[in-house]
């Protein structure tokens, strides 16, 4: 009894280990961060959020640029106006995005703007070199709620 | 313990074993997707069902070996009897939901939707897992019955 329940907990845990190794390894693997939530991660973590209002006055002065991190399905539908699309499990996997020089604000957004995920898809951002990456609050839903510029995707 | 239930053991054991390594091969390339799929499920929230997804397909990975190669037998059977009672309420409560999913079993596509044929497939999977369990503790009472060999 007590060498299957050792025998059962070896299993268990091994299965464990070796999934953790795995995924922090493999390229498109879920990062550990992503099963705990975001505040316990401290300062590095840390995001920078933007209203709707403030992203569109940037986007219109010509500074900001939009990340779609929806899925390509949705993105396809609609999605902001020039938003570039990169799904969020690229970010998250520390990838280094060849987005246009001309913009000096990028701003991610998914549908409903989950802080958690966007926070580590940000700071992966700023590692590669992007300073001011923001978060759109409220995600696709606020930008929908005050009529701002969309574009169809190449679905129609 | 007859013979044929011996056979039979061993063929119970190559078809599960050959099933889990078959749908780890998907979870193992597309984490996120199969992550996603437990989500859809709609009984975890987005955290429990990645870490469900890290760690179920190595878990298979293990069965599937152990299982092929009559490794801790009784341990692995009990294992994987709990997950296939697992797997099996899963579906079966998506199904009364009317969750229009697809399994994410052994592929993302749909598929392999949820309904009375995938439970079905399930349970019958479910059966073999008890049988090779019952079978394996027969085998190794029989073994603690026979005297020492001198």
């Amino acid at each position: 009894m007590k060498k299957s329940v050792y025998r059962l907990l070896v299993l268990v845990f091994g299965a464990i280990t070796f999934g953790i190794i795995y995924n922090q390894l493999y390229p498109n693997g879920i990062k550990w961060q992503l099963y705990f939530p975001a505040s316990i991660f401290g300062s590095e973590n840390e995001i920078a959020i933007i209203s709707a209002d403030s992203a569109l006055f940037f986007f219109q002065q010509g500074r900001a640029g939009f990340i779609d991190c929806r899925s390509k399905e949705d993105f396809e539908l609609d999605h902001i106006v020039s938003a570039i699309h990169i799904p969020l499990n690229l970010l998250w996997n520390d990838i280094q995005p060849d987005l246009p020089s001309s913009k000096n604000i990028w701003i991610l957004y998914d549908y409903e703007g989950s802080l958690d995920e966007l926070s580590l898809a940000s700071s992966n951002l700023t590692k590669n070199g992007i300073t001011d990456v923001r978060v759109l609050f409220g995600g696709y839903v606020s930008w929908l709620e005050k009529n701002y510029p969309t574009e169809l995707g190449e679905y129609f | 313990l007859t013979k044929y239930k011996k056979h039979a053991l061993l063929i119970v054991r190559l078809v599960l074993g050959i099933l889990f390594l078959w749908a780890a091969f998907y979870k193992l390339n597309a984490p996120a997707e199969f992550a996603q799929s437990l989500e859809n499920y709609k009984v975890f929230d987005e955290r429990i069902s990645r870490f469900i997804a890290v760690f179920i397909p190595f878990l298979e990975v293990i069965l599937g070996i152990f299982l092929i190669f009559g490794i801790w037998l009784k341990e692995t059977f009990i294992l994987t009897v709990l997950l296939y009672i697992i797997f099996d309420i899963m579906i079966f409560q998506a199904y009364l939901r009317d969750l229009d999913i697809s399994c994410g079993c052994f592929s993302s596509s749909s598929s392999s939707p949820i309904g009375v044929a995938k439970f079905g497939e399930n349970f019958l999977l479910t059966f073999l897992a008890v049988f090779g369990l019952l079978t394996v503790r027969k085998i190794i009472k029989s073994e603690n019955l026979e005297p020492p060999m001198k």
